[in-house]
């Protein structure tokens, strides 16, 4: 039996890896005052690998004997995990300085991290969804942790490692239920049809909860939220940035092939009401992080309960699976997500400057930037009305995307509730404006910033993205449609006849 | 009386396993003993699949199990680093004592 390795689908994880141990291997060499060089490197491996990505055909079909599965969608999100990654190191930069010897350090593990999230996406067996789960996770404890090497960081470091490992206690221990119970299924495609004819027994549905319970941890979902906050106020920013766009991402595109398999209603009696069930999470998380944000001091931590918010709505686009929103809910769902880590980017890299300028994270250290340092603090505003949903940015579309689905399946209490975290969203983004440009300098506070020329690009770029995509959703939603069409779509026997090449 | 014992049992003695352990991270106060109380849960699952491969017949359930334990192992590794850093910094292993973060 041969390894089935299909070079010609798992090639961006192998190419990933390699660019892991080329950086690994560039470290060593360097000397330690040119290490700036790693992110160059980092940086056109990246290039590359996207590129090579958009350019090339997507391959479809499955590699280690059904393990690893390449269709459009998993495409979609390398693509855009790419993208995330690239603004991460971005990100970094202004914190080079800070980071002196643990420069490299930090750049493997975020690639590392990165090629987890990769591989999730495209993760078809329960067992490889755990492992490039753990490989997307255990670098961030790390550079939860390491980042900025006070007390903060390191309490940060601390909660991450115990929520985390008792997440992936229950995602692990809901694998073996649903594997055992099943009579020996690990790919989830195969599982899709048990599920489908009734098959799920009590145990198995036990194993699902667990499994969901896990990955509800990763994407900060009510009530598997409580560690958001302070992990995200004690990581350093970049990581911050990571976070709350790349994690939370690739929790979501895992947590979207387990819907798509195992939530889907069966013929029999299901023993829980998924959809349903994913309703009123959705609705919980939406009401309770945009809430929380709302008595927030320290901007991190309300960017933190924001993206609990985040979490909500990214949720109701799957909760109306099976439902005649089902197609709209999860294309909302991909493109809310995508623009959501633009935003997201954005503001953290404004942040950045202005902590390296000496600026604090508390919202105080930024009242009166608008008149201190007008470039950064106009495109801090892009981001922030994009998350709180003002038209016509990206997150405003993402959202109406997001209720026009719940409309369309028929959850019109669920519409409600979105549209009041939506007002929630809209107070706690006039905080924030009211610090940047209605609200005197405080004495002493950081004025003029620097922006070198390419950080002053990035911002741009950023910023439209935001704007044009916005007002112009097409070019983005087609693709992302017609990929999801292709995903939750397929049942087993054509996803056969697909790697057969038939 | 049990005469014989069962692949129910197993999954039994695994399930009451993961019970302690998750009592053990709800309520002791050290973060050591958290972490043990984590890998009693891990192993726990170990179980369920040596239980279940066995009884299916499928030797996937023990060669998973394999896998847990190296995944258990780097998890053990950086938990026990960051146990470190902050024992420095911070002169406590207790949650409940690390309140720098909150809002």
């Amino acid at each position: 039996m041969g390894y089935d390795l299909r070079p010609d689908l798992t090639w961006p994880e192998i190419a990933m890896l390699m660019l892991v141990v080329a950086v690994m291997f560039a470290d060593m060499i360097l000397r330690p005052e040119r290490r700036g060089l790693l992110f160059g490197l980092s940086a056109a491996g990246l290039v590359a690998i996207g590129l090579g990505m958009v350019l090339s055909p997507h391959g479809v079909g499955t590699a280690f004997h059904g393990a690893h599965m390449a269709d459009g969608f998993s495409w979609l999100v390398k693509i855009f995990m790419t993208c995330v990654l690239l603004t991460v190191i971005l990100v970094t930069w202004p914190f080079l300085d800070r980071l002196r010897s643990v420069v490299g350090t930090h750049l493997i593990l975020v690639l590392a991290s990165g090629l987890g999230m990769m591989a999730l996406a495209s993760s078809n067996s329960l067992i490889v969804m755990f492992i490039a789960l753990e490989l997307a996770t255990i670098p961030l404890m790390i550079l939860t942790a390491l980042g900025r090497g006070d007390s903060q960081a390191h309490e940060a470091g601390l909660k991450f490692l115990i929520f985390g490992a008792v997440a992936s206690a229950f995602t692990i221990f809901g694998i073996a239920l649903v594997w055992g119970y099943s009579g020996g299924l690990m790919n989830l495609t195969d599982l899709r049809g048990v599920v489908a004819a009734g098959g799920a027994g009590l145990p198995m549905t036990i194993g699902v909860v667990m499994l969901f319970a896990g990955l509800a941890f990763k994407t900060a979902i009510a009530p598997f939220h409580v560690w958001v906050p302070d992990v995200y106020q004690g990581a350093p920013t970049p990581i911050t940035a990571f976070l709350a766009g790349g994690s939370k991402a690739a929790g979501f595109t895992a947590l979207l092939r387990v819907a798509v398999a195992l939530f889907a209603p069966g013929e029999g009696e299901a023993i829980i009401d998924w959809p349903l069930a994913l309703a009123i999470l959705a609705g919980l998380t939406a009401v309770l992080g945009n809430m929380a944000a709302i008595w927030q001091t320290d901007l991190k931590r309300l960017l933190a309960h924001a993206s609990v918010g985040h979490a909500g709505f990214l949720l109701m686009g799957m909760a109306v699976i099976g439902t005649a929103g089902g197609l709209l809910g999860l294309s909302a769902l991909a493109y809310y997500l995508v623009f959501y880590a633009a935003a997201v980017a954005l503001v953290f890299f404004c942040m950045g400057l202005v902590s390296r300028a000496g600026g604090g994270d508390l919202l105080s250290d930024f009242e009166g930037l608008g008149r201190r340092s007008p470039a950064i603090a106009a495109a801090m505003l892009v981001g922030v009305l994009s998350m709180g949903g003002i038209p016509p940015l990206a997150g405003f579309t993402g959202k109406i995307l997001i209720l026009a689905a719940t409309v369309k399946g028929e959850l019109i209490w669920l519409t409600f509730i979105a549209g009041f975290a939506m007002v929630l969203s809209i107070v706690y983004m006039l905080m924030i404006l009211r610090a940047l440009y209605l609200l005197p300098p405080r004495e002493g506070a950081v004025t003029g910033a620097r922006l070198g020329r390419w950080e002053g690009a990035a911002l741009i770029i950023l910023s439209l993205l935001l704007i044009v995509f916005g007002a112009v959703p097409g070019p983005v939603l087609d693709p992302i449609r017609e990929a999801m069409q292709a995903m939750a779509g397929l049942s087993p026997t054509e996803i056969m006849v697909a790697a057969t090449g038939g | 009386m049990i005469t014989e014992i069962t692949t129910t049992h197993w999954i039994v003695l695994a399930a009451v396993l993961f019970g302690i352990g998750l009592l053990g991270v709800l309520a002791r106060r050290n973060a050591l003993v958290i972490l043990l109380s984590v890998e009693l849960m891990l192993n726990a699952a170990n179980l369920v699949f040596v239980a279940l491969g066995h009884h299916l017949g499928d030797v996937q359930g023990q060669v998973i199990a394999m896998v847990v334990m190296a995944i258990a192992a780097a998890e053990a590794t950086v938990g026990l680093a960051v146990i470190v850093l902050v024992s420095r910094t911070c002169r406590t292993l207790n949650p409940d004592e690390l309140t720098e973060l909150k809002g």
